[in-house]
C-alpha cells in the first residue's frame, strides 16, 4: 500500500509541475483585460477570427487533397522509385512554415527568381504578389500536408487484401472502392492528421507575420510588443485556446458514430497494382508535384541564396548558432523524453484510477499554441517572481525572464505529447509480462524500469528523442518569447534576418535547419521502412 | 468441495479469496484451498474460469477484493497487509515465457540472483538440459528451449512456490510429452511446490499430483489425480476434453457430496 501512495503522490507532483502554465495563465486572466483591449476588439478581433477560419478551411482542404492523393498512390500502386517517393513525401515537414513563406516570396515575388529567369528568356513578367491570405494558405499547405499524408498512408497500408478482394467480387470499381471503402475507413486517421495541421496553422507566427495576415497568434505578439499591453495578449491567448478547442471538437464530431474498426489490420496486406502508360505517368505526377513544390524548389531557392553570398566568417558564425541551437534542442529532447518515461510509469504504478488519467492533462500542451504558453509563463511568471521576492527574499527573475531553464521547461510542456504517446503505444504493445517476470524474480519497480523496460523500449525512446529534437529545432513563437538573452537558435536567426528582408543572410541558417531536420526525418522514415520490411 | 480440510503440511493457504475486475467482472468468488508442500498441482477450467487470476493473486501481481493468502507461515495479503511480488518467494513462468529479449540466456537466468555466480547458472542450465546455451539470445532459441530458460530463470532465486501459466500451450504436440515429463522431473528433483495452469486434461493427468477445477470463478473440484481416476473407474484418460471433464466433475461433486470420505 505504501508503494501505491508514493507513486500516486509522485505522479500528482509531476503533473502539478507540468500544470504551471495553466495556473500562470489563469492568474493572468484574473488580473483583467489590458488598456488596449477595447482597441483590439473594435478593430482586430473579427479579422483574427475570420482569417483564422479561412486559413483552417483552406489549408485543411489543400492538405487533405495532397496528403490523401499521395498516400493513396504510394500505398496502392507500384510506381518506379515508390520507396524513395514515399520517404520524400514526409520531408516538406522539415521546412518550417515561416521559411517556406520567405522562399516562395523569393521565388515568385517581385524581382524573385522566376522573374529573373523569365528576363533571361526575354519575358517581362513582374512576379506575383503572394503576400496575401491565399499565398499563406499555399505555403502552409505545402509545409503541413505531410501530417495528413502520414496518417492516411498508415491507414491505407494496413487494409488487408481480403477487403479489396471482397469489393472486387461485389463488382466495385477502383474509384468506388476508394470513395466508399478505403477513404471512409481512413477517416479517423485523416482527421487525426488534419487536427495536427489545424493546430500548426493556429500556432504559426512567422509566416502570417511576414505575409501581414492578422491571426490570433500575430495579434498576441502585436498586443504585447507594439501595443505594450501584456494583459490583452493574455486575453487573446485565452481566445486562441478557446478557438483551438472549438476547432478540435468540430473536427472530432465530424468523425461521427460509425465504427471503423471492423476490418482490422490483421491479414495479408493488399498487393500493389502495377501501373503502365498514362496511368503510371499520372500517378508519378501526383506524388512528384507536391515533392517538387514542397521540397525540391524550396531547397534549390535556399541554395541559390546561400551560394553567391557564402563567406567563411558568416558560415562560422552560423555554425556557432547551429551548435547552440542543436544543444538546446538536444537538452530539451532528452529532458522531455525522461519526463515522458517518468510520467508514463509513475502513473501506471499507482493504483488510483483518477491519477492514472492525469498524464492526459499534461500532454495537451501540444494542442496549445506556443505563443500562449510563452505568454502564460511570461505573464504568470511575474507573480512567482514577486511572490518569491516578497515571501522568501529570493531573486528568481533571471529564471523566468531570459533564462534557459524556463525555455527548456516550456519545450517540455509543449512537446511532451510527442514523446509520451509513441512511448505509451510501444509500452502497451510490449505488455506487462516482462515487468511482472522481473517483479516475481525479486526486483523492485525502479530496478525493473532501469534494467528491463528502458532497454527494451530503447528504439522507441531514441525515436521519441529525435521527434522532440526536430520539433524543438523548428519551434519559433515560444522561443521568440522566452529565449535567453545570450543564446540564439537557427530558427530565430533565420526569422530575424527574413523579417528585415535580408534573405541571403536568412538563407544559410534556414538551410542548416532544413538540412538537419530533413536528414533526421529521412533517417526516421528509412528506419521505419526497414523495420517493417524485417518484420515481414 | 473436494479437498478443503486443514492440511498440516500446507504451503499455500487461500481463504475466501474474491476478485472482480473493474468492479464488474467477477473472476474469482470466495475461493478457499490449500496446497501441500512438495505437491505438483494442475489448475484446469474453461477460459475465463479464473485460473490465471488465481495464480496472479498468489504471485501478488493482482490484489484480491477480499480474503487472505498465506505462503508458509507468512500472510501475503489480507485487509491490512500486502507483500510485494518481489518479496513473496514465488517464481512464475509466464505463458509466453517473458524472456528478456536484450539479455543472453545466462543473463536471463542470473537476473533474479542477488550475486551472479557462473557455477549456479551452469548448474541450472544443466538441470534444464541447456548446457552451452549461455551466450545465446532468446530469439535464437526454439519454443521448447525458451520454456526451459524461463524455468531455469524462475528456479534461480530458489522460490518456495513455482507457478506456471499454461507452460505447455505453445509447444508442438511432439515436444509436449517429453517436456511435460522433464518439468515434473525438475520440480521433483528440486523438491518444489508447484501449480500449473493447463487447458489440456492430459497434461494434468500425466504429471500432476493434484487437480483443481475452476468454473466461472468458483472452485468446483480439488482432489488428487489418483482419486479422480478411482472415482471414475480409470475413464478420464479416454475423455481428455475439458468440456467433458466439467460435466464429469459435477457428477463427481454429487458423489463427493453424498460420500465425502471417499476423496480424503
Amino acid at each position: 500500500m505504501r508503494d501505491t501512495s508514493a507513486w500516486s503522490v509522485a505522479t500528482l507532483a509531476l503533473v502539478l509541475i507540468l500544470s504551471i502554465p495553466y495556473i500562470a495563465f489563469a492568474s493572468g486572466l484574473m488580473a483583467g483585460t489590458g488598456h488596449k483591449w477595447g482597441h483590439l476588439t473594435t478593430y482586430f478581433l473579427n479579422k483574427f477570427f475570420i482569417n483564422s477560419v479561412i486559413l483552417i478551411i483552406g489549408v485543411g482542404f489543400i492538405s487533405c487533397l495532397l496528403g490523401i492523393s499521395t498516400a493513396w498512390v504510394i500505398s496502392r500502386y507500384e510506381i518506379p522509385g515508390r520507396k524513395v517517393w514515399g520517404i520524400l513525401l514526409y520531408l516538406p515537414l522539415a521546412i518550417p512554415t515561416y521559411i517556406m513563406a520567405y522562399i516562395y516570396v523569393g521565388l515568385v515575388g517581385y524581382g524573385g527568381t522566376f522573374v529573373k529567369l523569365g528576363q533571361l528568356v526575354g519575358t517581362n513578367a513582374s512576379g506575383i504578389n503572394i503576400m496575401n491570405i491565399y499565398g499563406l494558405i499555399w505555403v502552409l499547405s505545402l509545409s503541413l500536408f505531410p501530417y495528413v499524408y502520414a496518417a492516411a498512408r498508415a491507414s491505407f497500408s494496413k487494409r488487408p487484401a481480403a477487403l479489396r478482394e471482397t469489393a472486387t467480387l461485389l463488382g466495385a470499381s477502383e474509384s468506388k472502392y476508394f470513395f466508399s471503402i478505403a477513404l471512409p475507413m481512413a477517416r479517423p486517421a485523416v482527421i487525426g492528421g488534419l487536427l495536427l495541421v489545424c493546430m500548426e496553422v493556429l500556432n504559426d507566427y512567422g509566416a502570417a507575420k511576414y505575409f501581414g495576415i492578422n491571426t490570433f497568434t500575430t495579434g498576441i505578439f502585436r498586443s504585447w510588443t507594439a501595443l505594450r499591453d501584456l494583459q490583452s495578449a493574455v486575453y487573446l491567448a485565452g481566445l486562441l485556446i478557446a478557438f483551438a478547442i472549438v476547432v478540435t471538437v468540430l473536427i472530432r464530431l465530424s468523425r461521427g458514430r460509425k465504427s471503423f474498426a471492423t476490418a482490422s489490420a490483421s491479414g495479408k496486406p493488399a498487393k500493389r497494382i502495377k501501373l503502365s502508360g498514362r496511368k503510371r505517368l499520372l500517378a508519378l505526377l501526383v506524388v512528384a508535384l507536391p515533392i517538387f513544390f514542397g521540397l525540391i524548389l524550396p531547397v534549390i531557392q535556399l541554395f541559390s541564396w546561400v551560394i553567391p553570398a557564402f563567406d567563411g566568417p558568416s558560415f562560422v558564425k552560423n555554425l556557432w548558432i547551429a551548435i547552440q541551437s542543436l544543444s538546446v534542442a538536444a537538452l530539451a529532447a532528452f529532458l522531455t523524453v525522461i519526463t515522458a518515461i517518468v510520467l508514463l510509469y509513475f502513473s501506471k504504478w499507482n493504483d488510483l484510477a483518477l491519477i492514472k488519467r492525469l498524464p492526459n492533462l499534461s500532454t495537451v500542451g501540444y494542442a496549445i499554441p506556443g505563443a500562449m504558453i510563452g505568454i502564460a509563463l511570461f505573464s504568470g511568471g511575474r507573480y512567482f517572481v514577486d511572490f518569491a521576492a516578497d515571501t522568501f527574499g529570493w531573486r528568481i527573475g533571471y529564471l523566468v525572464y531570459g533564462g534557459l531553464p524556463i525555455l527548456i521547461y516550456a519545450y517540455i510542456f509543449r512537446f511532451l505529447a510527442v514523446a509520451y504517446y509513441p512511448l505509451e503505444a510501444t509500452s502497451l504493445r510490449l505488455g506487462n509480462q516482462l515487468a511482472e517476470a522481473s517483479y516475481t524474480l525479486g526486483k523492485s519497480k525502479l530496478d525493473t524500469l532501469w534494467q528491463i523496460q528502458i532497454p527494451v523500449l530503447k528504439p522507441a525512446i531514441w525515436a521519441a528523442v529525435v521527434l522532440v529534437f526536430i520539433d524543438t529545432l523548428k519551434e519559433l513563437p515560444l522561443t521568440l518569447i522566452l529565449k535567453p538573452y545570450d543564446i540564439d537558435t537557427l530558427a530565430l536567426v533565420a526569422y530575424n534576418y527574413a523579417e528585415e528582408e535580408q534573405m541571403t543572410k536568412a538563407a544559410l541558417p534556414a538551410l542548416m535547419l532544413v538540412s538537419v531536420v530533413g536528414l533526421l526525418s529521412f533517417l526516421i522514415e528509412w528506419s521505419k521502412n526497414s523495420t517493417s520490411k524485417n518484420k515481414r | 468441495m473436494g479437498i478443503q480440510d486443514h492440511k498440516k503440511g500446507a504451503l499455500v493457504r487461500i481463504q475466501d479469496i474474491s476478485k472482480t475486475y473493474q468492479g464488474r467482472y467477477l473472476a474469482l468468488k470466495t475461493c478457499s484451498l490449500q496446497i501441500e508442500a512438495g505437491k505438483l498441482c494442475a489448475v484446469v477450467g474453461h477460459s475465463g474460469s479464473g485460473k490465471t487470476t488465481l495464480l496472479r493473486l498468489i504471485a501478488g501481481l493482482e490484489r484480491p477484493d477480499s480474503g487472505t493468502i498465506s505462503i508458509g507461515h507468512e500472510e501475503m495479503n489480507s485487509e491490512t497487509t500486502f507483500v510485494d511480488p518481489a518479496r513473496r518467494g514465488v517464481g512464475m513462468v509466464f505463458q509466453n515465457y517473458a524472456l528478456f529479449p536484450h539479455l543472453t540466456v545466462a543473463k536471463n537466468v542470473a537476473y533474479g540472483l542477488k550475486r551472479s555466480a557462473a557455477s549456479k547458472i551452469d548448474e541450472l542450465l544443466e538441470l534444464v538440459g541447456l548446457s552451452g546455451y549461455q551466450k545465446k539470445y532468446p530469439h535464437e532459441l526454439s519454443g521448447g528451449e525458451q520454456q526451459r530458460v524461463a524455468l531455469a530463470r524462475t528456479l534461480a532465486p530458489s522460490p518456495r512456490l513455482l507457478l506456471l501459466d499454461e507452460p505447455f500451450s505453445n509447444l508442438d504436440a511432439d515436444l509436449k510429452s517429453g517436456i511435460r515429463k522433464e518439468v515434473r522431473r525438475i520440480i521433483k528433483e528440486t523438491k518444489l511446490t508447484a501449480m500449473f495452469i493447463t487447458h489440456d486434461l492430459v497434461d494434468a493427468l500425466d504429471i500432476a499430483d493434484e487437480i483443481i477445477l475452476l468454473d466461472q470463478g468458483s472452485l468446483e473440484v480439488h482432489c488428487q489425480i489418483k482419486e479422480l481416476a478411482d472415482l471414475e473407474g480409470h475413464q478420464p484418460k479416454l475423455q481428455a476434453s475439458l468440456d467433458r471433464l466439467c460435466d464429469r466433475s459435477r457428477k463427481i461433486l454429487e458423489v463427493v457430496g453424498s460420500n465425502p470420505k471417499k476423496t480424503q
